[in-house]
């Protein structure tokens, strides 16, 4: 332990004198209370706090900057007064929501348990499984151990009753459940998901719920992915392992305790999740995934998504043909040491709301329309009455100004640095008072008028993907593209259809609400034109013309400058045929080498598991020879993958062989995580209205908890996507 | 995989990180068992805040090695929290954070002790937090990481080199997230920036003007403000507004709805009211995770030394793809909060007249018109004329009196300062030391453990 810890805590209760001279206890609460309760009142009072020195007894040490903020004008830079969010309140809600019992509220989707008996038994014989002895049998590699007897039909209960595992009287579906069901009801799944609906909203939400995940391995990576997506109201899970609860696992699974030792992992961690959301449909499988992933390729093809964690290469790239050949999306996660990774394998995820943070809005004022055009003109921006002037909202200034520069100019608008200035000079000129917000927001926006016209270059490649060329096996996502190609080189003249919604702006409400009209014509418009034609594409590759919604062409539309493609390649093809000139040139990266290092070493590390059987650092007192032995399996990789001349520091070898293939429960938190994360996007993307992409991220690795700044390995070293 | 045999341990991942040593480690790192067990023993953590963050980084911290733990929360548990606290169940309802948190995580954590404290942060004494080797943060609000931060800057001391005596350093980790993004970062006052020193990191945040509240409303917002700031207090004349009350947000929601008929604005919807009145940030369990697994992990790394630690500011965004930054901020070194301020010697007689016009003459400070407080006592104010009066009388008297007969500590002056021809007002924090006093015994000692 750190010596300052120690010492710190040996001298504590001497060092509590000093810290209590310094104030006095409630002191800095009753300072606190006081900020609190003028900041509601700021909106009246702020002029005259600002003009008077503090009035209350005040400064003290730590506060001193809480004194400024409330009585200093000077520190406006530090000030937090505006900006602060409000304090949460003191006291929580008196009383819970519970509307009265509500049987047609939305509820999630309720399975009869006996069919599940029925689904899990099929699969029994689909597997060939000696399920009258599930005690006895022992776990061995190949063997199938389902434990689906009707005690355990539990796990696939109907969604929203609970029915603890030990308690064999809830298996009867009696008071227990009863009692569980009616008090669930009682919640509208709305509040309990209230905080992230607010960022994917009610359509992500009923993609997320429509998902069916199988993960492989529940160890702390695992279950911690899980938690993540049973805690949003992900449709269902089925958790896969082979393994017994050790007590090792109790020191890095929460989803386990010591009751659990001994007992099947993928039943304990289960029980666990269940608890957590009952309306989600939790199932376990006692089995290893190797064997799955050997035996029963077709077993992976009822999900929507794999989530395998902790597999070694070679399992890995079996996964990854059979989910890739079935079309399931799979995410890989592992943990080790203390770096780890998480890697999306999807032959493609397209992406219709990708919601980026930053995106230019789409107000078209360097290519007008005729109808806003004619509005503009409609106004006069010498106006007499000065407060009509100010009122003016920019968008119409800038229309106007860009209109008149482009008659004096030859129809082009202004382009060089110089141009802009003037342009900008010209706007000033334009201003009567010097409290003029509209033009202000009038020469910040002018960047606007400068854009060029068009689609951007990322539009383009999307729309001159092959894919484009659609024919009857071509996803509605592709058949709206092709309606969007057509859009553009006809009735659109070579823009997008227009999203439809403007920024808030200074201006007067009528003339505001007038342009949002304006806009939100157009942009209907343009809807109904793209509808037609994806109405008619549909219709000539033989498909139903309405098969595609109205809503999901709208969201299109309003998102077509946004659209994403993510592709990633097989893992094979990245073990097999890296990109070397990127590998070659990240290795040596003084930023990025350690990322590089642990990217090769842990593939390394299952190439010395497969060639000694336990991974190097595994067991203790080998230390040193399993050392040299991973730094010859790593020479020798390096080799065959054609990195050559590079090597890996002895420094990171060591820190390799030190971890040992520990599944530390932070580093599994931390990559859990992020896998839960992928696998929301990835499961309410495609159609879905959802914020959902993966951007940039095919392969990450995780020893940020190293505190570097270039933790991630660099896309293009493993190069997976293609936007 | 050939000795399991040899002892099942709880430890069996952790130990491959304690007990072995490595190359690429802090300076501090011993390893061994009994490094194992010191932290079992000797490191207490308190986790201040038992939400979406807190959860994790108790459940994070009783599974890295750590059993002293202890939270402090002061909000019941909501349904809303739900769907990311998963430590809570909906029988939970109604119950405080901290009590329900410490209680789980204890009944599946064996060995784990964890105290709960259901209160306000202010309502502890400072010896409380001093009790703790380290502190975790897993709030919402910027005043109380304020408020800790300058609790826990308040226990930095210096020397008369102005550099900061190791063992009054008290680590902090401080995790945040909103949506898909967060930070997670390592604060070590008078080492590392405070947070007072980044505050202007915190994005300000959107007010609306009244006048446009009043006047030329154009957004769904706007209405909803309107209703909630203004029109409220028309109707109700001094009946505060509780957002927590479902029918005063249903009044604010329903006049919302009518000023935006009014208006021809589209977009009021109850979910938004609610969001704009409440400022509700989004909040999501991955995130969280992520960001509280970060901030186990370098707190482990602090007690440990097992890494090094984050230096010292990671953010963390998964909205568009998935980046990562780490960024090393400085140290503002004229932070009020926890920079060393004006080392100012004076004799014991010095009266407080006297003192004010030194600081006048003081090279490094050049203050004029002082006022000055002490432990949140006002010894001279300037103004306004009521406080002038009412201090005036400590003038004449010897400051070391003033200030309780201490042989030093902390006063701060506000006055202006010339700079140009320009005058601005000025806080400053001065570390007032007075000769020929003797020290208060246990002062000293520190820098020997």
């Amino acid at each position: 332990m750190n010596r300052r810890t120690r010492s710190l805590h040996r001298s504590s209760p001497n060092r509590a004198e000093p810290f209590l001279k310094y104030l006095k206890p409630g002191a800095l609460a009753q300072i606190r209370d006081s900020r609190i309760s003028a900041r509601s009142h700021r909106f009246l009072s702020i002029a005259q706090i600002r003009s008077s020195p503090p009035s209350s007894p005040s400064s003290t040490p730590g506060q001193s900057t809480v004194i400024a903020m409330d009585g200093f004008p000077c520190f406006s830079g530090r000030m937090f007064g505006p900006r602060c969010p409000q304090r949460k309140k003191l006291v929580a809600s008196k009383s819970v929501l519970f509307p009265s019992q509500n049987p047609s509220s939305p509820v999630l989707d309720a399975a009869d348990p006996i069919i599940d008996v029925f689904s899990s038994r099929d699969r029994l014989t689909e597997f060939q499984i000696d399920s009258t002895n599930t005690n006895t049998l022992p776990a061995s590699k190949v063997s199938l151990l389902m434990l689906y007897t009707t005690t355990l039909v539990c796990f696939a209960a109907p969604s929203r009753v609970v029915l603890p595992l030990a308690d064999p009287d809830s298996i009867n579906g009696g008071s227990t459940s009863q009692i569980f069901t009616s008090e669930s009801e009682m919640v509208e799944p709305k509040t309990k998901y209230d905080r992230q609906l607010r960022i994917w909203g009610e359509q992500g939400q009923t993609a997320l719920e429509k998902a069916s995940i199988c993960l492989l391995n529940c160890g702390p990576t695992g279950s911690e992915t899980l938690k993540n997506l049973v805690l949003g109201g992900v449709g269902s899970i089925t958790v896969v392992d082979g393994s017994k609860v050790e007590v090792g696992d109790l020191g890095n699974n929460f989803m386990v305790d010591e009751s659990c030792v001994g007992q099947s992992k993928a039943k304990s961690v289960c029980a666990f999740l269940q608890e957590l959301n009952d309306a989600v449909k939790a199932k376990f499988i006692e089995e290893y995934p190797e064997a799955l992933i050997e035996t029963n390729p077709s077993f992976f093809s009822q999900f929507t998504l794999v989530v395998a964690t902790q597999l070694v290469e070679d399992s890995m790239i079996k996964l990854d043909r059979i989910c890739r050949e079935a079309n399931v999306m799979l995410v890989f996660a592992r943990s080790y040491g203390l770096t780890g990774l998480v890697r999306i394998s999807v032959k493609e995820h397209t992406i219709i709301e990708s919601k980026p943070d930053h995106f230019l809005d789409d107000l078209r004022l360097n290519n007008p329309w005729p109808e806003l055009k004619r509005f503009a003109e409609s106004i006069d921006l010498d106006v007499l009455d000065p407060v009509v002037h100010k009122h003016i909202p920019y968008v119409v200034i800038l229309v106007k100004m860009a209109l008149e520069w482009a008659n004096k100019h030859g129809g082009s608008l202004p382009s060089t640095r110089e141009e802009k200035k003037e342009f900008k000079e010209l706007l000033k000129a334009k201003m009567t008072a010097a409290d003029e917000d509209n033009y202000k927001e009038a020469i910040e926006a002018s960047f606007k008028v400068f854009a060029p016209r068009g689609i951007s270059s990322d539009l383009r490649q999307i729309i001159d993907d092959k894919s484009a060329e659609v024919n009857i096996n071509s996803s509605d996502f592709w058949v709206m593209v092709a309606a969007l190609k057509e859009f553009i080189k006809n009735e659109g003249g070579g823009e997008a259809p227009l999203e439809g919604s403007i920024p808030d702006m200074t201006s007067s409400t009528e003339c505001y609400v007038n342009l949002q009209n304006i806009y939100l014509a157009k942009a209907e418009a343009d809807f109904l034109a793209i509808e037609q034609r994806v109405r008619n594409i549909l219709k000539k590759i033989g498909k139903d013309p309405s098969s595609i919604s109205k809503a999901i062409i709208k969201s299109f539309c309003k998102n077509s400058r946004k659209l994403r493609i993510c592709r990633y390649r097989l893992i094979e093809d990245e073990f097999n045929s890296p990109l070397l000139s990127e590998l070659q040139k990240y290795i040596t990266d003084e930023d990025y080498s350690v990322a590089v290092g642990f990217y090769i070493l842990l593939r390394a590390v299952d190439r010395f598991a497969a060639n000694y059987n336990s991974f190097p650092g595994q067991f203790d007192g080998a230390m040193d020879e399993d050392i040299s032995r991973l730094k010859t399996t790593a020479v020798g990789l390096l080799g065959d993958l054609g990195v050559n001349g590079s090597t890996l520091t002895e420094d990171l070898i060591s820190e390799i062989c030190r971890y040992g293939a520990a599944e530390l429960h932070v580093v599994a938190a931390f990559v859990g995580g992020i896998a839960s994360q992928e696998v929301i996007k990835i499961s309410s993307g495609d159609l879905s209205f959802s914020k959902a992409w993966i951007g940039g991220s095919s392969q990450l690795f995780c020893h940020l908890i190293w505190g570097l700044s270039k933790a991630f390995l660099p896309h293009a070293v493993v190069a997976g996507i293609r936007q | 995989m050939a000795d399991t045999a040899v002892q099942p341990s709880r430890s069996r991942d952790l130990d491959k990180l304690l007990l072995r040593p490595g190359n690429l480690v802090g300076p501090s790192f011993e390893p061994g068992p009994e490094l194992r067990e010191d932290l079992k023993e000797y490191a207490k953590v308190l986790v201040v805040g038992a939400g979406g963050l807190g959860c994790e980084l108790l459940k994070d911290l009783a599974l890295s090695g750590f059993r002293e733990l202890e939270v402090i929360d002061m909000d019941r548990i909501e349904v809303s929290n739900l769907n990311r606290q998963f430590l809570f169940r909906l029988e939970d309802v109604g119950k405080p954070k901290a009590e329900v948190a410490a209680k789980r995580v204890m009944e599946r954590v064996s060995g784990v002790n964890i105290v709960p404290h259901f209160c306000r942060i202010e309502d502890k004494e400072l010896s409380f937090f001093s009790n703790f080797s380290i502190i975790a943060l897993g709030l919402d609000s910027i005043e109380a990481r304020s408020y800790i931060n300058a609790v826990v800057c308040g226990f930095l001391e210096y020397d008369s080199d102005d550099n900061p005596l190791e063992e009054t350093v008290k680590p902090m980790v401080d995790g945040g997230t909103e949506g898909f993004k967060g930070h997670a970062r390592v604060i070590m006052p008078g080492l590392t920036p405070c947070f007072e020193c980044t505050i202007w990191l915190f994005p300000p945040q959107v007010k609306f003007p009244l006048c446009t509240l009043a006047e030329t409303p154009r957004t769904a917002a706007h209405c909803i403000e309107y209703a909630h700031l203004i029109k409220w207090d028309e109707v109700h004349s001094g009946k505060a507004f509780d957002p927590d009350d479902p029918k005063h947000m249903k009044w604010v929601y329903d006049e919302a709805v009518k000023r935006a008929e009014l208006f021809g604005i589209p977009g009021v919807t109850y979910s938004l009211t609610q969001g704009v009145v409440k400022n509700i940030i989004p909040a999501i369990a991955s995130t969280n995770a992520i960001i509280s697994a970060a901030c186990a992990m370098e707190t482990l790394k602090i007690a440990s030394g097992c890494s090094k630690t984050l230096s010292n500011y990671l953010t963390y965004n998964g909205a568009e793809g998935l980046h990562t930054k780490v960024t090393e901020f400085v140290k503002d070194k004229d932070c009020l909060v926890c920079g060393p301020g004006v080392l100012v010697e004076l004799d014991s007689s010095l009266t407080l007249e006297k003192f004010i016009s030194l600081l006048e003459e003081h090279p490094k400070l050049q203050l004029s018109k002082a006022s000055i407080t002490h432990r949140g006592k006002n010894l001279y104010m300037q103004a306004p004329p009521v406080l002038e009066e009412m201090t005036r009388s400590n003038l004449s008297q010897p400051l070391f009196e003033l200030m309780g007969k201490i042989s030093k500590d902390v006063v701060h002056a506000t006055g202006t300062v010339k700079k140009n021809d320009t005058k601005t007002s000025s806080l400053r924090k001065l570390r007032v030391v007075f000769k020929g006093v003797d020290e208060v015994a246990d002062m000293d000692t520190a820098g020997g453990a």
